[in-house]
This record gives structure tokens, C-alpha cells and sequence, in this order.
């Protein structure tokens, strides 16, 4: 079998092993395929669901989700132990590479894992700051010093208040405390119990440039929070500029202020949307109202031109009249023909021809003996409506057949097989 | 404030780092059509809902396997919650005969092989079209339909579809490949 036809079931799911297996070796070899064309067809199915009654499952299972993960962890962890426990250490996988933020975590999973499943609330005030990605960067960094334990000392204890305190001691930093909420948290994959990175620094850490080499930092995995022990003041390490709790306070009224400025900004928006709005919708009630002014002075001329042609029409020599019909008998559409001998002028008084489709157009023929002849082509309205021709004379007699077809926009050269209404000259 | 980027692909570009709120962001964004397509599978409502929680611990771990230049996150995870659910329909079908669940029978049968040459999609865009998606779909015979059904949500591969209606393996092979084929027209057709 060619394997292009694999693709087909490939993309729904349903080959044989053995088909797959044959398959999956041509997508790994980069052999020559269609892959344009499997890609469309795995699109495809995976469109299949997307039509489906979408059903939300029940909250606990994000839960559950966040449990297994944390396991996982754990499950790293302990193998990591393993291995630093071994006589000769192996060095470890990138993805096993934990940074202290990532240790920490776990550790205090350990102290607090049997009371994962009881739901409590988080206690912790969240502080992030704009440079996570520093901590990321500085997180190997940290994690080396982590591991050699050269510069770190973790002391835990966990007081009356339901916090777990670390004592982080660092030859470069001085010493910090890390304190660790037991109540737990609402979001996804932190366990309640999980270590928060709390910085006091609301201020912007960004424009200290040793807080790069502050091994801390890759503790602070966005909620922990780290406070200088013992002190009012916060000092960066290193010795660096000092932030008070006074310092930090107007940052805070900035932000009600920014909030401020955004509500009432958005409250601008909203009136001003609700103007437009309003005079759109008046815009739209005065097209209306021009439109149907057009349609009735339409009408109108119409009605009057008609007249005049029908005058003419019936003060002329020959009058021929026919009346069209539809063979089927649930059409209730009509027209009306007179026609003068005469002059050749032609007039069609049409009602209630159904509506076209996207690209029709009505046709009116006569039958020239041996073939028929258009007169005139025009689109259905929906109101009763004149139009007028010219027939030549010699076909303006007695028993002469007319229809009224649709055809497409574009013309035709004979009545197509959709006839409207027809009849013939009396 | 650490921003969150709101694209699939930057969602995952993040979980594969290990960002657990982005996987968050992905949870809340994907579960919803997930756990429908799973539970369409396997109907019990607890077996869905162990299998969700599978399939996003597979996104958690194996996030890094995904074509980053595909960016297509849609397919690749619609897939492998489909290929998840399947996996287990069978392994409760084959009762025991299963072969064992490793890391090398996930990275190969569970994790998606996505064409290199895949167009992107979202799941903003699949569910706009979802409209034009239903009307291909009913437009196919019932026979055309049900051999996808079988096929997609069933688990059940050409061989097992020709063993229920009793029809020849080729003939099932036809089917799928003029199901797919026309279903791709009709949405054509109808987006034209």
C-alpha cells in the first residue's frame, strides 16, 4: 500500500499498530510525504470536538491536577536525594536541576504534606516584582550555591501562627527570613502550603544592579516573601541604598491613583461609546426613513410613467393584451402585458415574483416563431411593478407566446428551464 | 506584575519551563473542550476527569517534545487528550493484553507526531468555525459519519471498524480516506 494513504486514518486515530509504526518512522526520517496535506488532515480532526456541547469539568479536578504535579515534584526531589547521597555524585539533568526556589518548595511540601487536601486560605501578601525573568536567570546561579551548601543555611520552624519560618543565612546577603504560609492557596499548581516569595521591595528592584548577585533571589519564585531579620528598614545586600516602609507606602497610593485615572478613563470610554452608539442608531432610523421615502417616490414615477406608457399604449392602433401565469399553482405570482401594434411599445405589469437568488436575474422572452427573443431583463421587487419594451412589430400578433424565466446574471441565449409565468398574445 | 503572555504557543513555550501559571492559563483556557472530547470517549464522568488530569501532567512533563515552529498548539493538544482517552478505551477493551504504559509507549503513542508542515490553529478559531465544521460533517452520508465516529471517538482502528460492520478492511480504508476527503471539501465549500 502507498503510504499516502496511511495518512488518512493516521489523522483520525484509527491505523493498526503496525501502520503506525511504519508511519511514525517515515515522520521521524523526514522521508518525502505529503505533509501538507497531513497537516491539514490532522486539523481537521482535531476540528471533530470542537462542534460538541462543551461541558466544563468540576473544579476540584484543577485540583487534582496541581496534587499530581506536586507528587511528580516530590518524586524529583527524592531522586535528586538519591543521587546526592551516592558516593560519587553524578551530575544531574538539566530538567532535575532544581533551583532553591523549586528545593524549597518541596521541602516545605514534606512538612506540610499531610495537610494538603485540608482547604485553607492562603495567608501570605503577594509581592511580585518586574524582574522575574532575572530570577530565572540567576536561579542556576543560586541553585549551585544551593547545592554546595558553601554559602546557604536553611533553618525551618513553624509557629503558632500557622507560618513556616526559614532562616536563610548568607555569607554575601546576611541573614533572611523566608516565611512560609500553611493555609492554602486558590492558585493552580501551588500547593496551600507552598512556599510564597514575598518581597517587602515593592519599590523596583530592576534598577539595583547587585540584586542580580543576590543568591536569594532565585528563592523568590514570585511569593515568597524575604524580610531582613530583625530590622525596620530593608537593606539590600551589599550594602546598598535603604528602603523604608515609609518609602514604599506612596507606591501604594500611586497605584489608587493609577486606579483612579483607569475608571475614570473607561467611564469616558463608555459614554462616549454609548454617544456613538446613540447617534449611530439615529443615523440608521434616518437612512431608513430616506430609503422608504426613495422607494415610495420610485413608486410613484413608476405608477405615473406606467400610466403615460399605458395611455399611449391603449390610444394606439393593434392593442394586443396576454396574461402570464405559473403552471405551478402555489405561485401566486402574475403579469400583465399590453402591448401596442403600432408602436411596438410593450408594457408588463409583474407582482409577486419570488425572490432571486444571489446571482439571477428575471428574463422576459418572446417567441419568434423558430426560436425567443429577449426583451428585457430586470430583478424581482417586491411590490407590484411596471416595466416597458419594444417588440418588434411583425411578432406582435395573436397566439405570439411570452415568458418570464430566470436565468443567470450573466445572460442567456434561450429561456432556461426555470420558467416563471408564461402566456400568449390575445 | 510577571505578564503572562495569552497565546497557546507562549503558554507553552512557559510550561516547558516550568511555569506553573501559564500551565494554569492553558488549563483554564483547553479543559473545558478537553474534558467534553474525553468524556464524549469514555462517557463516566470520574474515568474523564483522571484522564484530564493525566493529559495535562503529560503537558507539564513532556511540554518540551512540542514543534515550537509549528505553533500549533490546538491540534497537539486536542490530539493527545484524544490519543490519551483512546488509550484507555483500549486498555479496557484489551483487558490485560495491553501493552505497558512507559515512557517510551507515551512519547510514541500518545504524544502527537503533528506534520512538520502544519498549518496554525487555535482554539479561538476552531470554535468560530465550529458553525461551518457541524454543516461538512452533516453533509456526509451517515455511513461517512459513523466510520469517523467509530474511528475518532470510539478508538477503535480500520481493523476493528471492518470486524463490527462486518465489511472488508479496504473497503473501511476507503471509507475513512472519502469521509476525511469530502468533509475537508465541504468545509471548503463552505467557507468559500
Amino acid at each position: 500500500m502507498e503510504h499516502k494513504e496511511l495518512l488518512y486514518a493516521f489523522s483520525l486515530g484509527c491505523l493498526s499498530k503496525n501502520d503506525f509504526d511504519i508511519f511514525v518512522s517515515i515522520l521521524e526520517n523526514n522521508e518525502p510525504f505529503a505533509y501538507e496535506e497531513l497537516g491539514e488532515f490532522q486539523n481537521l480532526a482535531a476540528l471533530l470536538p470542537a462542534i460538541l456541547n462543551i461541558e466544563t469539568p468540576a473544579p476540584e479536578v484543577k485540583d487534582k491536577v496541581a496534587r499530581k504535579l506536586y507528587r511528580l515534584q516530590e518524586e524529583i526531589k527524592k531522586k535528586k536525594e538519591e543521587e546526592q547521597s551516592s558516593e560519587k555524585p553524578l551530575p544531574l539533568k538539566p530538567q532535575e536541576h532544581l533551583s532553591p526556589a523549586h528545593a524549597i518548595s518541596v521541602q516545605t511540601q514534606e512538612d506540610i504534606s499531610s495537610v494538603f487536601d485540608e482547604k485553607v486560605d492562603e495567608e501570605i501578601v503577594e509581592v511580585r516584582h518586574s524582574k522575574a525573568e532575572e530570577f530565572e536567570s540567576v536561579s542556576a546561579q543560586a541553585a549551585d550555591l544551593h547545592d554546595s551548601n558553601e554559602k546557604e543555611e536553611i533553618n525551618n520552624k513553624t509557629d503558632d501562627d500557622g507560618l513556616e519560618r526559614h532562616k536563610i543565612s548568607d555569607t554575601e546577603t546576611g541573614e533572611f527570613e523566608v516565611i512560609t504560609s500553611t493555609k492554602q492557596s486558590k492558585e493552580f499548581l501551588r500547593p496551600p502550603q507552598e512556599t510564597q516569595v514575598r518581597e517587602r521591595l515593592r519599590t523596583d528592584l530592576s534598577k539595583e544592579k547587585t540584586f542580580e548577585n543576590f543568591p536569594g533571589a532565585a528563592l523568590t519564585d514570585n511569593d515568597v516573601e524575604i524580610k531582613k531579620k530583625n530590622e525596620p528598614l530593608i537593606e539590600k545586600p551589599g550594602g546598598g541604598k535603604i528602603i523604608t516602609e515609609a518609602q514604599i507606602e506612596p507606591k501604594k497610593k500611586s497605584y489608587f491613583g493609577t486606579l483612579v485615572v483607569v475608571l475614570l478613563f473607561l467611564l469616558l470610554i463608555t459614554v462616549v461609546a454609548i454617544a456613538y452608539f446613540k447617534i449611530m442608531e439615529d443615523i440608521d432610523g434616518y437612512k431608513l426613513e430616506i430609503t422608504n421615502l426613495t422607494n415610495r417616490i420610485n413608486e410613484f414615477q413608476t405608477k405615473v410613467g406606467g400610466d403615460e406608457a399605458l395611455d399611449r399604449i391603449m390610444n394606439s392602433r393593434g392593442v394586443y393584451f396576454a396574461q402570464l401565469s405559473s403552471a405551478d399553482f402555489n405561485v401566486a405570482s402574475d403579469a400583465k402585458v399590453f402591448l401596442s401594434g403600432e408602436s411596438g411599445e410593450a408594457l408588463f405589469r409583474i407582482s409577486n415574483l419570488p425572490p432571486l437568488s444571489g446571482k439571477s436575474v428575471y428574463n422576459i422572452w418572446i417567441n419568434t416563431g423558430s426560436t425567443f427573443e429577449s426583451l428585457v431583463s430586470f430583478n424581482a421587487e417586491d411590490k407590484p411593478f411596471t416595466i416597458g419594451a419594444s417588440v418588434r412589430a411583425d411578432l406582435i400578433k395573436p397566439g405570439t407566446e411570452i415568458k418570464i424565466t430566470e436565468e443567470i446574471s450573466s445572460g442567456a441565449d434561450r429561456p432556461g428551464w426555470k420558467i416563471i409565468l408564461q402566456g400568449a398574445l390575445r | 506584575m510577571v505578564n503572562i503572555p495569552s497565546t497557546d504557543i507562549d503558554l507553552l513555550r512557559r510550561v516547558a519551563k516550568h511555569d506553573s501559571k501559564a500551565l494554569e492559563v492553558l488549563y483554564n483556557r483547553y479543559s473545558p473542550l478537553l474534558y467534553t472530547l474525553i468524556k464524549k470517549m469514555v462517557t463516566e464522568q470520574s474515568l474523564a476527569q483522571e484522564i484530564l488530569v493525566d493529559v495535562f501532567v503529560i503537558v507539564w512533563r513532556k511540554s518540551d517534545k512540542f514543534n515550537f515552529n509549528s505553533e500549533n498548539v490546538y491540534t497537539w493538544i486536542v490530539t493527545l487528550a484524544r490519543n490519551k482517552a483512546a488509550d484507555e478505551i483500549r486498555r479496557k477493551r484489551f483487558a490485560g493484553n495491553a501493552p505497558e504504559y512507559t515512557e517510551g509507549f507515551e512519547d510514541n503513542y500518545i504524544l502527537p507526531h503533528l506534520s512538520p508542515k502544519i498549518d496554525s490553529l487555535d482554539l479561538k478559531t476552531a470554535l468560530n468555525i465550529k458553525g461551518s465544521v457541524e454543516t461538512a460533517l452533516n453533509k456526509l452520508t451517515d455511513a461517512q459519519q459513523y466510520v469517523i465516529y467509530l474511528a475518532y471517538y470510539e478508538g477503535l482502528t480500520e481493523e476493528e471498524i471492518a470486524a463490527k460492520l462486518n465489511i472488508p478492511l479496504q473497503t473501511v480504508k476507503s471509507k475513512v480516506k472519502i469521509a476525511l476527503s469530502n468533509l475537508k471539501e465541504n468545509l471548503i465549500k463552505g467557507d468559500a
